[in-house]
């Protein structure tokens, strides 16, 4: 299996040197070089593409970071050290651009990340010079750039393919993700401390403490927290169950026309959302809402669909069916018919009924193949701002809590926090606490699926 | 005789099931589009069919001057269709890689990404914000289609993965012995195995474009570049003044392309998937 | 095999759909003109009702040269602020475009679009966000034209555009609510809430989808006149004192008695279920007698032909009713790469001419005093009613801390409307906004932090 291959060095048709067995330092050599002008120990082994380009790589990063690593470090430190400010300039105010600590905040860390990933390319293009001034001492050639590349082709194939997608996640998602983090342990939070006009400062573990002292505050997070925990459950508990059930009913090989059945299933997830809840809220509405007029021309009485805490519950629990029923119902569609017939038809040989059939060669197959998926969803569940914003928006309100109702997910909770009452600062600490909580058991669960550890079910 | 009785009672049963879930499934799809010809601005009808009905809607969508409905409709989907052939690059190698290599540090990448889709998203929109800002991407579409594209790698990974690891080991390797390349194999022997997998991915991150309205709403800054999710959303959020029925009729047209493709690319998503796997 | 006829399916399909759209676009993107870069195809003011008059403002203040301009107006206001750039831009020769923006949503966009050179130079907003804009240094003051803007128009107006002793602002236009009434279900409109107890007994039938009276009762906005009429208040010492509550004092619990009684005798439905939608379409149906709202609906409710008028809220508990009312004012950017041009059009565009031409074409409700006293406006039964509201109204805090005020609030009436105790709930919400606003200020409280103290300006 060549894919397995993390060989260190190519094997590709050893060639003795002309000159023979020479005692050389060439491992010594070129490494210091290349620690001091990157590239410099490449092209002393005779690398001159490899070499060049790593020089022109750090000739561009030098600059660049000479005149901006400065900057990033102390705007990290320091935040800002004046603020924007209006001064009289002949009798008439003028803004006075200032640091603006956010701005600088991520800017910093943009630098700071560039820098780390040319860290990282620094460091091996010693190991490089390294490597290949051993293989040169042993009385080897140089690899020449076309081997080079074969070698990576051959070898490091995996890795890049990845290195354009890391790079991407790398700033669009983690970058974003570590200046939320960061934004837990400073002051940023209306009013007093939203710039450009005012600084933001580090404070520690204050937020994390004023968060947890304030009894309103923690017994909010922990209501929130439990009916999340409940809604996440429930909410892919609920969607698996029905598209698995619909997927069932419409395997059997006697229902027709599957095609137009499984279109007809699959429109709301063509809806999107944004509209099909809003008009959910409309169709809800316990006075004038089509449900209920329905209820009550069968002599059924009305529910209090979204107003009631109980039933708001109940209601978003069967929208997101609605929502989410027919990816589950996909999905498990698809798994089902790379089922073998043949598996069936063995069972059914060794007498085994429907539901036996069902409990060995279904469920399984099923199971191994959505098990990650439902661990996705379950996190996305968690996090299922759409569904609660738009439907109920959190209510019916709460009296016990702090700026949410009965309904809101930690998720919505933070998004009014964040929106209406710009407290950046405890929102961001409520996400890192809920990202921990859902991270710690998605991982944990991921590890449990055969998916992950038997991932060769089909050899 | 009972067997066979029991059969048909069976599958009226199913039937009626499925009547139920389509039922279920349409009403509310039905309700939208019936409004959509409503007079005046309400969803709000005192019986099913509203009582009159009319085009304005859909007219105004167009002909109004405050609306850039044609506009938006096309800069939606040139980047759903920028979005989705990016996207399905950059899934399918990622997928590719993390599935059929084995290296150091792969199991953590599995991990991390699976970790990074749990993150509040919106929280760090501030910093992708000034992050296209520094790059002078801010109010493009260009942005739109990168922030999406590198987004759906980590919400279609582990779809993706789970294809690749379902197709045998067998067929690389005895093109391996064959002499066929890393890439030859990736290209001329795993792509084509991989279509419906393809599909997903393009249709997911397809109509991602189109019904998106957060990510969208903070990139592009002015109305003329809006996709029709963004000035969908401005019509109902407004505090004063709401278009349901204006919103309603827009959301007709968003529907429309999505369903279309759904109808023709469902079937072949799942038919295809069937084939890819039974050829082990 | 099977495979390829589904991929030329495919091929089909999506060469269908890239044509459907093309011929939608590009069929129908003859028709839409550009609104973004209209350069004012308003009504022309020749035809003014008003004598009005559009000349270069007094004052040594020039445009920069080369100056232009980006504004940022709801939706409404686009007739009358295309109109406006249109006498701007022939008095100063300065290009003028319009961005349609909610006002609710400007300050939230400007933090960012600000600092990155994106946002407009002029923006419209209420109070209500003024003192986050100005604590954060978003916004210029009004100081070239101070003087003339604190005489010419109404104090609450000039209260309302400053924040800290500093006026910001340049008022357009004033924002409240009153009661609609359509005259064919009820003659006279009550002047007191037991009158309006006494008419829903005749008139309201739930079954049939008939009410006497409908308010937003959920929204704490709507829902002040039970709080402000008898004796409640937001912030003390004028709106600016967060220490002082005045949410939950005895005239608070006093209005939000008369507010629990409607929802038995008056509107019996859950606050839930009160949508603003419905009940707008259930007053352009006719079916509902009374609406409180605000004047942005005029328009929608003379189009729906129905025969209606306004009147003040009914007294509550033997008082007028008082009112939560908004002022929305210019605001010039800090960000502007052209303030003077921008100060320029913030005063052309909120003087007494240019009050009269907002009212003529979107009916805004003026803050000029002499606009306010125009003859013809006194004769519009509707603004003036407005403008009688506005005078027996609150203004909402300008002070940051008023975004701690509304979510809190929205649930308590919520609470009460649906039957619980008022004095309790009110107790709760005061408890949770001083919560929200201590957390807030701790962080405040370090001395050595040189932002800790109010921005010093």
């Amino acid at each position: 299996m060549p894919s397995k291959g993390t060989n260190r060095v190519s094997r590709a048709q050893p060639k003795p040197h002309s000159d023979g067995p020479m005692k050389t330092r060439h491992h010594m050599v070129a490494p210091v070089l290349s620690a001091l002008i990157p590239g410099s120990g490449q092209i002393y082994n005779r690398q001159w593409i490899k070499g060049l380009m790593m020089l022109l790589l750090s000739g561009f990063a030098i600059s660049y970071f000479a005149s901006t690593l400065r900057t990033a470090v102390w705007g990290m430190i320091t935040l800002g050290d004046v603020p924007s400010r209006l001064e009289e300039v002949n009798g008439r105010s003028v803004n006075v651009p200032g640091d603006h600590s956010i701005n600088l905040m991520i800017q910093s860390l943009i630098v700071l990340f560039l820098f780390v990933l040319y860290l990282i390319v620094y460091i091996s293009v010693i190991k490089d010079a390294y490597r290949t001034g051993r293989k040169r001492d042993s009385g080897l050639p140089p690899a020449t750039f076309r081997q080079t590349l074969t070698f990576i082709h051959d070898f490091k194939f995996a890795q890049a393919m990845l290195v354009l997608p890391g790079a991407g996640i790398l700033f669009l998602t983690i970058l974003p993700i570590v200046f939320m983090v960061l934004l837990a342990f400073t002051n940023y939070s209306s009013p007093h401390h939203i710039p450009p006009g005012n600084l933001v400062d580090w404070v520690g573990l204050d937020t994390f403490a004023q968060l947890f002292r304030l009894s309103s505050w923690s017994g909010t997070f922990l209501g929130v927290l439990g009916w999340t925990v409940l809604w996440a459950v429930v909410a892919t508990a609920t969607t698996f169950i029905s598209g698995l059930a619909v997927a069932l009913v419409l395997s059997q090989k006697e229902i027709r026309l599957k095609g137009i059945w499984r279109t007809l299933i699959i429109i709301p997830y063509a809806i999107p959302q944004m509209i099909s809840l809003l008009a959910m809220k409309m169709m809800f509405n316990g006075k004038f809402g089509p449900i209920n007029q329905y209820l009550s021309h069968f002599g059924l009485g009305q529910l209090p669909w979204l107003t009631d805490p109980f039933w708001a519950k109940f209601t978003v629990i069967i929208v997101n069916i609605w929502v989410g029923m027919p990816l589950s119902f996909l999905l498990i569609s698809s798994v089902l018919s790379t089922i073998s017939p043949d598996l069936y038809e063995a069972a059914r040989v060794e007498g085994a009924g429907r539901w036996q059939q069902a409990r060995i060669i279904t469920f399984p197959f099923i199971m191994f193949a959505i098990a990650p998926i439902l661990i996705i969803q379950l996190a996305g569940n968690f996090n299922n701002f759409n569904v609660i914003y738009l439907l109920t928006n959190g209510g019916p309100s709460n009296p016990e809590y702090q700026f949410a109702g009965h309904t809101d997910l930690l998720i919505t909770w933070l998004y009014k926090l964040t929106l209406n009452n710009n407290i950046y600062n405890i929102a961001s600490a409520i996400g890192i606490i809920l990202f921990i909580i859902i991270a710690g058991f998605s991982i944990w669960n991921y590890r449990q699926t055969r998916s992950f550890k038997d991932e060769e079910m089909t050899q | 005789m009972i067997n066979r009785m029991s059969t048909k009672f069976r599958v009226i049963a199913s039937y009626l099931f499925l009547a139920i879930v389509v039922c279920w499934s349409l009403y509310p799809a039905a309700w939208v589009v019936l409004s959509s010809f409503k007079p005046g601005k309400s969803l709000y009808s005192e019986s099913f069919i509203p009582k009159s009905l009319t085009l304005d809607h859909y007219t105004e969508l167009f002909q109004s001057g405050s609306l850039m409905f044609s506009t938006w409709y096309m800069n939606t989907f040139k980047v759903a269709i920028f979005s989705m052939l990016l996207s399905t690059f950059l899934v399918t190698i990622t997928a590719y890689a993390l599935s059929r290599f084995r290296f150091p540090g792969r199991k953590a990448s599995l991990t991390l990404v699976l970790v990074l889709g749990m993150f509040p998203g919106f929280m760090s929109m501030v910093a992708v914000y000034i992050l296209l800002m520094q790059l002078g991407l801010l109010d493009t579409h260009m942005a739109l289609v990168i922030v999406y594209s590198f987004g759906s790698i980590i919400f279609n990974l582990f779809v993706a993965k789970g294809f690749f690891d379902t197709l045998p080991k067998g067929i690389e390797e005895a093109a391996r012995i064959d002499g066929a390349s890393n890439f030859r194999v990736f290209t001329s022997i795993m792509l084509p195995l991989s279509k419906p997998m393809l599909v997903f991915v393009a249709l997911t991150t397809f109509t991602g474009a189109w019904v998106d309205f957060i990510f969208a709403s903070l990139v592009l800054r002015s109305k003329e570049k809006w996709t029709v999710a963004v000035g969908l959303y401005d019509m109902v959020n407004s505090y004063q003044n709401a278009y349901f029925t204006l919103f309603a009729a827009g959301a007709v047209f968003i529907a429309i392309p999505i369903t279309i493709l759904f109808m023709y690319l469902q079937r072949y998503f799942v038919d295809g998937l069937t084939a890819g796997a039974n050829k082990g | 095999m099977k495979r390829k006829q589904a991929l030329g399916g495919l091929a089909k399909v999506s060469l269908f759909v890239l044509t459907l759209s093309l011929v939608i676009t590009t069929a129908c993107s003859n028709n839409a003109n550009d609104p973004n870069d209209s350069k004012g195809t308003g009504n022309t003011p020749d035809q003014s009702k008003f004598d009005l008059t559009f000349n270069k403002l007094e004052t040594d203040l020039v445009p920069e040269p080369g100056a232009s301009l980006l504004i940022w107006e709801s939706k409404e206001a686009r007739p009358f602020v295309e109109a406006i750039m249109k006498e701007f831009t022939a008095a100063y020769g300065v290009e003028v475009r319009m961005q349609e923006l909610g006002t609710m949503d400007q300050i939230g966009k400007f933090e960012l679009d600000g600092p990155a050179g994106l946002a407009a130079d002029v923006i419209t907003t209420s109070q209500d966000h003024l003192g986050k804009a100005a604590s954060a240094g978003l916004i210029l003051p009004n100081d070239e034209f101070e003087e003339a803007t604190r005489s010419e128009h109404e104090a609450v107006a000039v209260t309302a555009g400053s924040y800290n002793n500093k006026l910001y602002g340049y008022p357009i236009k004033v924002m409240t609510y009153a009661m609609f009434y359509n005259k064919d279900l009820i003659s006279k409109p009550p002047a007191t809430m037991e009158e309006v107890i006494a008419f829903s007994k005749t008139f309201t039938d739930p079954d049939r989808n008939k009410y006497a009276f409908m308010f937003d009762a959920p929204f704490f906005y709507f829902s002040y006149p039970f709080i402000g009429s008898t004796g409640g208040y937001i912030f003390g010492n004028n709106g600016t004192d967060p220490a002082d509550i005045g949410l939950n004092n005895e005239g608070a619990v006093k209005g939000m008695e008369v507010f629990a009684s409607l929802r038995k005798e008056v509107l019996p439905i859950s606050a839930g279920d009160i949508a603003s939608d419905i009940k707008t379409t259930l007053f352009s149906e006719g079916s509902v007698a009374m609406n409180v709202t605000g004047s942005w609906f005029i328009e929608t409710f003379r189009q729906a032909g129905i025969n209606f008028g306004v009147a003040p809220i009914p007294a509550i508990g033997g008082n007028d009713s008082v009112t939560l009312s908004q002022v929305n004012s210019w605001y010039v950017s800090a960000y502007s790469k052209y303030p003077n041009a921008a100060k320029l059009f913030a005063r052309f565009a909120s003087n007494k001419s240019a009050q009269l031409l907002n009212y003529e074409l979107t009916g805004a409700v003026p803050t000029h005093k002499e606009a306010a006293q125009n003859a013809v406006i006194q004769g519009d039964e509707i603004t003036s009613t407005f403008y009688k509201q506005f005078s027996n109204s609150h203004s909402a805090p300008s002070i940051p801390e008023i975004s701690s005020v509304w979510v809190p609030m929205d649930a308590a009436m919520v609470e009460i409307w649906d039957g619980n105790d008022g004095k309790e709930v009110l107790d709760r919400a005061v408890k949770q906004i001083r919560d929200a606003m201590s957390l807030n200020a701790k962080q405040g409280d370090k001395p050595s932090e040189p932002g800790s103290t109010e921005a010093p300006f």
